[in-house]
């Protein structure tokens, strides 16, 4: 059956349609997830929740972008909704500081470790992190989306980068120590 | 700065191809979400409803026993005591005429009601019959299109007078015309043959087409009774599903989420207040007397007075709101067969006490007494005695009424229907007895046993009618049980009354 018609077919809220959709995509959207998310299990609840939201908006998709798209959109924007609704940004210092440069051998770092270290960063640093260098949001669209100004999305980035740097360098130097 | 560039290409080169398989559960917990939660939401409000419509003809069943059933009682003490009396025999008669004329006319409504029933299921059938047909023998479009054109053209020569025939088919063919538009702008038509999941895609488009055209065949029957009105919805319809169609996928998902909140914030007319004015009947449950001992088996009937108030309400949520108020209350009720007569040339030496045991009198030179008539023997008390002192006394309190009830909403639209209970503190501020004798009304005491703090347990339905976003139409049938009204009744004296308050809300 061609993608198209399992769009039809899910917009009747017909249910093998549906399943093929989450099996077409599900472990697509569920890297998403694992990125924005601070667990596997908040992961998964964020998985559940978007693709129900996409299931029941499915009315609303009318084929202007890709539905891949469409729903990473939606997925992101439940990641997103969770800490909006929750209200846990950490509170840190919003000062504005310098861009920091970040020189890292990629080499010895493994994909589950930097998913880790991602994990790992306060929830506003891992969404700002997430959107602009995996999702290509631009720093206006982050302001937007999280409700934040554009110099605290660029300084959250900055931090993030930081974090994860350090993060990374700390990694490498324990590696090598155990190597020698 | 341009080494900084190095950590996001990092990250974005062992990402590019990151992808987890998420575990079986959560596939499970999604098909439950979107398919198993809808009969349960059901379930409830049907059994509200059903539960509703019982507790109305529980009320007006009580109602109308009250009030269609005058106790025997009354009628043969009369006849004992006064023989000429036989224009109120007559009045039973027609009253008992009223009765089966009441009861033959219900009997004719079901027969009308059953007569519609017939004609709704055979309209149904006919559609179903219909679109089976066509399910059967695959066509093309235009052909399915052609023959439903035909189908509803026929329809109206059938229906319709000559000389509207014309411009029938015209919206006839207009509908047919826009059915293609229709059919991809409703994309989320309900889908009728749910079992036949394993459809073909063949079949899946003539399905829509069909569902499509069967909303189409109805809308051109409705048009026989309105036809300037249908083109309009349609356009309505093609401009919504545009709509529907222009919105961008940001704003769908901005919808998602940000929309409830927003719902949830605003809920603006948490706040109601609703003066009411009601007409009360008082009456008791069981045979008693809350005036004296002698009087438990003589006739007492209700008063139709009038209470009047106002009461504020919160809702606490959708379905459950809070109210409490103040509210006038008069009740009244007489007891008939009651013998007064004056004492200063009683020849009777009765062994009664010639006053009772629950009055206080005003006067005190007790020029009068009162004897139930049901210690008398027609044929023992003598003629002149018996013609001259018929009367009745007459009770009347009033209270300032506190109620605090919860009202629970079955219905909630245009017309609401809620199922309200509660309960009232009353505070005694008016407490007479009367005599009436030969339509002389005088006062001759108050009641000494009615407590100044008494209770009511409330039950009720209420109606209403939302006039606009800020006003709404009441009516309120309640049966409100007394507790505590008396210290000392003689006999089953337990008062009630009911109460049909009718009244404004202003929402705020």
């Amino acid at each position: 059956m061609s993608l198209e018609q399992l769009i039809i077919n899910c917009k009747k809220n017909d249910a093998q349609a549906q399943s093929q959709i989450y099996k077409l995509f599900s472990s697509q959207l569920f890297s998403l997830c694992l990125k924005y998310s601070k667990n596997y299990a908040e992961a998964q609840d964020n998985l559940q929740d978007a693709f129900v939201t996409i299931f029941k908006k499915m009315n609303q998709f009318s084929h202007k972008g890709s539905l891949e798209g469409w729903m990473k959109r939606i997925t992101i924007n439940t990641a997103l909704q969770r800490y909006r609704s929750v209200g846990v940004f950490n509170i840190v210092n919003e000062n504005q500081i310098e861009d920091v440069a970040v020189e890292v051998n990629d080499d010895e770092v493994s994909l589950d470790f930097l998913l880790g270290i991602i994990q790992e960063l306060p929830d506003r640093y891992r969404l700002v992190f997430n959107l602009y260098v995996l999702d290509d949001y631009s720093h206006k669209e982050i302001a937007d989306m999280l409700d934040i100004s554009t110099g605290t999305s660029k300084s959250n980035l900055a931090r993030a980068r930081m974090i994860l740097k350090n993060k990374i360098e700390h990694h490498k130097t324990r590696v090598n120590s155990q190597s020698l | 700065m341009n080494d900084k560039k190095h950590i996001d290409r990092l990250f974005q080169e062992k990402f590019k191809n990151f992808e987890v398989t998420p575990d079986d559960a959560v596939w499970h917990n999604i098909h439950n979400a979107l398919h198993n939660d809808k009969p349960k939401r059901r379930v409830m409000p049907l059994w509200w409803k059903l539960a509703g419509i019982a507790a109305v003809l529980a009320l007006l069943l009580t109602v109308g026993n009250v009030v269609f059933n005058p106790s025997d009682d009354f009628n043969t003490s009369e006849k004992k005591l006064v023989d000429t009396e036989k224009t109120e025999d007559s009045v039973d008669s027609s009253n008992l005429d009223d009765v089966i004329k009441s009861s033959s006319e219900p009997i004719n409504s079901n027969v009308i009601t059953k007569s519609d029933e017939t004609e709704v299921v055979n309209t149904n059938a006919t559609i179903s019959n219909t679109t089976k047909t066509v399910n059967t023998q695959p066509k093309t479009a235009t052909q399915i299109a052609s023959e439903n054109r035909s189908r509803t053209n026929t329809e109206n020569r059938t229906k319709s007078h000559p000389e509207k025939k014309a411009a029938q088919q015209e919206d006839a063919l207009i509908s047919t015309s826009k059915k293609d538009a229709v059919a991809k702008n409703t994309p989320n038509l309900p889908q009728l043959n749910a079992n036949k999941e394993a459809a073909n895609q063949a079949n899946n488009s003539a399905k829509t087409f069909l569902e499509s055209e069967r909303e189409k065949a109805t809308i051109a029957q409705t048009k026989d009774q309105n036809p300037e009105k249908t083109p309009e919805v349609i356009e309505n319809k093609d401009i919504i599903a545009l709509n529907t169609e222009d919105d961008s996928i940001e704003d769908a998902i901005a919808k998602a989420n940000p929309t409830n909140e927003e719902e949830k914030e605003e809920q603006p007319n948490r706040w109601n207040i609703t003066p009411n004015v009601a007409p009360v009947y008082f009456n008791t449950l069981g045979k008693g007397s809350s005036i004296d001992g002698q009087f438990v088996n003589n006739t007492k009937s209700g008063e139709v007075n009038m209470s009047y108030g106002i009461s504020g309400s919160y809702a606490i949520n959708d379905k459950i709101k809070v109210r409490a108020g103040v509210n006038k209350v008069n009740l009244g009720y007489s007891t008939g067969g009651v013998i007064v007569y004056n004492e200063s040339n009683s020849f009777i030496v009765s062994s009664k006490n010639n006053q009772l045991q629950n009055i206080n009198f005003t006067n005190q030179d007790g020029s009068n007494a009162f004897m139930s008539t049901s210690n008398l023997d027609a044929q023992s008390a003598p003629q002149a005695f018996v013609s001259s002192t018929k009367g009745a006394l007459e009770q009347q309190f009033g209270y300032i009424e506190i109620p605090l009830e919860m009202e629970y909403n079955i219905i909630d639209s245009k017309f609401g229907l809620n199922v309200i209970g509660g309960f009232s503190t009353l505070f005694l501020n008016n407490n007479e007895v009367f005599s009436v004798l030969e339509n002389q009304r005088s006062l001759i005491g108050e009641a000494n046993n009615i407590n100044s703090t008494s209770f009511s347990a409330n039950f009720g339905l209420g109606f209403n009618y939302n006039v606009s976003s800020m006003l709404k139409l009441n009516l309120e049938p309640m049966f409100k049980y007394q507790i505590n009204t008396f210290t000392n009744t003689s006999g089953y004296f337990r008062p009630y009354y009911i109460g049909v308050y009718t009244g404004f809300s202003f929402k705020f």
